[in-house]
């Protein structure tokens, strides 16, 4: 057993972490309509210090959802070069200079200083990811892992909160480089976007001259700073029981062992969602992990990890066969 | 057989003499006497009485048809349980002197079936008894007898009849044909006494046996009782007849001097043929016929004529080996011979013996199972009110998770317990908050426990109980309830 001891301030930071979800839910919820559930996973990523592939249609409302975000944090550092949001529309001829920024001459002072370029930004919105060159990709992939840039050998640290939202489109792949399973296992969720319910709909064009006159601008935003001390709140103070690291174990070896997967998923993936069910689990107001997230997040987390037998194509339904047995004696525990 | 039967005889000293399937052929087996008292009576022949003719009918003797006598003859055989009495077989046993009479109990196993039960003279009770060897018994009961002991002479000056008896059953039993030779006849051979026996009854009546065994000539060859003067003409003739007619002619005999009597039929067997062991084998050779007369306190007393003059052969004695096998077969012992069929009961025995220990094992079990998981499933239930501080929580919860299994509701497998608490909100809100507190106590951080208050844990789990109440009918409960086992299917 774990015998260190709580710091008294627990609680309050618990509470900060989870007020600080609500009002983030809030605001993205008023900025774009019946995308709770986006909403919800794509704020867990950020709490978990994850990235997001969002694979949807063009005008599904992924650059509202990431510009809202960005609107909805608060940059505590206005002097530093980073901004609170940009957007990054990926090209066959981009080049990673293009993103990662450049080093210049400046003649007034006769040296050369760098010029930081898009990922410099707390949230970035990285449209249609597999539109430009894998060298571009590697670049940006490389960002997302290290939280760096390197360029002319010098790397350049990124901002501690750096969030990326990156998107492709599932149809029109003519001329595109779609991402390897090994970059997608760069990313925490892979989202599916499907179109929004009818009433959802309605109530997007109802909303829509309200929203464009007012962006929410009345909503509370959080700060950076509380974002960052929110993602290691949750890293620091929510439990995962052993049981929970047994079930995932045994979840990803049933997976692997499973006639209908050709490729497994990986001890990383099982790492990385650690901090993304502490995430989920904050969400939902606990300050422990359950089964229930476990269920929840196991398709986001693994299916676009894994590579499926030829003929089988519901990686989800895949995922809870094989761990519904993990999942079961897990539950059992707990009447133990 | 039975009227008149191919009765037996004794002449002289009493051997019977094989009847009518005489010298061809062996004599079979009919029954096999166990005596559970060792009994040998003083005259050397046990007497197994069938049925009696005590009924003058104005031509002959017949079985009485009035119910008034002939009490003490079981009039069919004993049935297991109230009918075991001895009024349940129709015994009304005599009054006797226990002086002279002791207590024989014996088993009878039927070899082959008869129309009424076969007891040792005198018969006081009939008991049913287990058929201890279905395959060579039809059937078996156990005898109770009065029997006599010590000698005839010790009878001397007893009066002849039960003074209780009423008029009626007095002419019953002493009602003699009409023809005056009879009288004239018994009163001459009573002339022969001495003077001081010439009015006692046994003195009279062992006169008239006497006589009639130095007159009479014992054989096979006159069987036959075809008309009604048939005795008359053997008494009167040339006195050449077999047990029956012998029978009857000193019943009539005693009965014109005033002395109650009958003719018994049944087997009479040699003493000596019990070859000291308790079981006596009766052969149909042994069938026979005999007077009996009535002695005050001592009941009915045979009467056996044993002609000196016989033209056949004693019966031969009863295979020895044959009664002893059968002896143990009635006994219920294990006899080591004859392979065959008795290999194949003893299989069937033991698998029967098997069959029986395992339902009873089984049953046991099952009874044992059925208590146990009823007292687990009291025990879980009162989980909430009795038990540590420690695990209140889980006693709870898991008392919530066996109220739901009693009205049928299970999380499916692979559910989460939120999910289900979830599924059943609607009906079972309590359940939500009862999960939570599991939940939270079975994974949340043990630095930190925030365990829930006993009153508040009880009054969720009591809103779940109220909750199942409203929405579950009384029929669904009640089954819940009664079934022990509903608790195992918790997960």
């Amino acid at each position: 057993m774990n015998t260190s001891t709580i710091p008294a301030n627990r609680g309050t930071l618990l509470d900060q972490a989870y007020e600080l979800a609500q009002t983030l839910e809030r605001r993205l919820q008023h900025a774009i309509r019946g995308r709770e559930a986006v909403i919800d996973l794509l704020l867990t990523a950020l709490l978990a210090d994850g990235h997001v592939l969002l694979e949807d249609y063009p005008g599904s409302g992924k650059t509202t959802l990431a510009k809202a975000l960005g609107d909805s944090i608060e940059d505590d550092q206005p002097h530093d070069e980073i901004v609170a949001f940009r957007r990054i529309q990926f090209t066959p001829d981009l080049l990673p200079s293009d993103i990662t920024g450049v080093t210049v001459f400046d003649p007034d002072t006769g040296s050369f200083s760098f010029r930081p370029g898009p990922l410099f930004a707390h949230i970035v919105l990285a449209d249609e990811i597999n539109r430009t060159s894998p060298k571009v990709q590697a670049a940006m992939l490389e960002a997302m892992a290290e939280k760096q840039v390197t360029v002319d050998n010098v790397s350049h640290p990124l901002d501690e909160l750096f969030f990326v939202v990156a998107t492709q489109n599932p149809r029109d792949q003519a001329g595109t480089y779609p991402l390897p399973v090994a970059q997608h296992d760069r990313f925490l969720f892979k989202i599916r976007m499907d179109y929004i319910e009818r009433e959802a709909e309605l109530d997007v064009l109802r909303s829509a001259r309200e929203r464009r006159q007012a962006p929410g601008q009345e909503l509370p935003r959080v700060s950076r700073s509380a974002v960052v001390l929110a993602r290691r709140t949750v890293e620091s103070f929510v439990h995962v029981d052993e049981r929970i690291h047994t079930c995932l174990v045994d979840m990803a070896r049933s997976i692997r062992e499973s006639p209908h997967v050709t490729q497994g998923v990986s001890t990383r993936s099982l790492v990385l969602m650690l901090p993304a069910l502490q995430a989920c689990a904050l969400k939902r107001g606990r300050d422990y992990v359950t089964a229930e997230d476990v269920a929840y997040l196991a398709p986001f987390v693994f299916a676009h990890r894994m590579e499926l037998a030829p003929g089988i194509d519901d990686a989800s339904e895949v995922i809870r066969e094989c761990t519904r047995p993990a999942m079961e004696i897990l539950t059992r525990s707990t009447l133990r | 057989m039975e009227q008149d039967p191919n009765g037996k005889e004794k002449p002289r000293q009493k051997p019977p003499e094989p009847e009518d399937k005489g010298e061809q052929g062996q004599p079979k087996p009919v029954a096999l006497v166990l005596f559970h008292d060792d009994f040998t009576p003083t005259d050397g022949f046990y007497y197994f009485r069938q049925k009696t003719m005590s009924m003058f009918n104005g031509a002959r003797l017949v079985p009485d048809t009035t119910g008034l006598a002939d009490r003490d003859v079981p009039s069919r055989f004993p049935a297991a349980g109230p009918e075991a009495q001895p009024g349940g077989v129709g015994i009304v046993p005599e009054p006797t002197d226990s002086s002279l009479t002791r207590t024989v109990r014996t088993t009878v196993n039927l070899i082959i079936a008869h129309p009424l039960p076969i007891g040792l003279i005198n018969p006081t009770r009939m008991e049913a008894s287990g058929n201890p060897d279905p395959y060579h018994f039809v059937r078996a009961y156990k005898v109770e007898s009065a029997a006599f002991i010590g000698d005839l002479s010790t009878l001397m000056g007893r009066r002849a009849g039960n003074p209780l008896w009423s008029r009626q059953v007095w002419s019953h039993y002493t009602r003699t044909p009409e023809d005056p030779r009879y009288r004239r006849l018994a009163t001459e051979i009573v002339g022969r006494l001495q003077e001081q026996y010439r009015e006692d009854p046994l003195a009279q009546a062992v006169m008239v046996k006497l006589w009639l065994e130095t007159e009479g000539t014992y054989s096979l060859s006159q069987r036959i009782l075809d008309s009604d003067d048939a005795v008359a003409r053997f008494l009167f003739g040339d006195k050449v007849g077999y047990c029956v007619h012998f029978a009857h002619a000193a019943t009539h005999l005693v009965r014109s001097l005033g002395i109650p009597a009958r003719v018994a039929t049944g087997y009479a067997a040699d003493a000596r043929y019990r070859f000291e062991g308790s079981a006596l084998l009766l052969q149909d050779a042994n069938s026979h016929a005999w007077c009996e007369i009535y002695l005050e306190g001592v009941g009915w007393v045979p009467l056996d004529v044993s002609p000196q003059r016989t033209d056949a052969r004693p019966p031969p004695p009863p295979d020895a080996d044959l009664q002893r096998m059968l002896g143990q077969l009635a006994r219920k012992e294990a006899p080591s011979q004859e392979g065959r069929p008795q290999a194949k009961r003893d299989l069937n025995a033991l698998a029967r013996k098997a069959l029986a220990v395992l339902a009873r094992g089984a049953g046991i079990l099952l009874v044992l199972g059925i208590l146990a998981a009823g007292v687990g499933k009291v025990v879980r239930r009162l989980g909430p009110y009795v038990g540590p501080e420690s695990t209140r929580t889980l006693r709870t919860f898991r008392a919530a998770l066996d109220c739901l299994a009693d009205v049928g509701v299970l999380r499916p497998f692979g559910d989460t317990r939120e999910r289900f608490a979830r599924d059943q909100g609607n009906r079972f809100e309590a359940l939500a908050p009862l999960t939570e507190f599991r939940m939270r106590e079975a994974l949340g951080d043990p630095r930190n426990p925030s365990p829930p208050e006993a009153r508040e844990l009880l009054e969720h789990y009591r809103n779940l109980a109220r909750q199942i109440r409203r929405s579950t009918p009384f029929w669904r409960r009640l089954l819940g309830l009664l079934n022990p086992f509903s608790w195992l299917f918790v997960r």
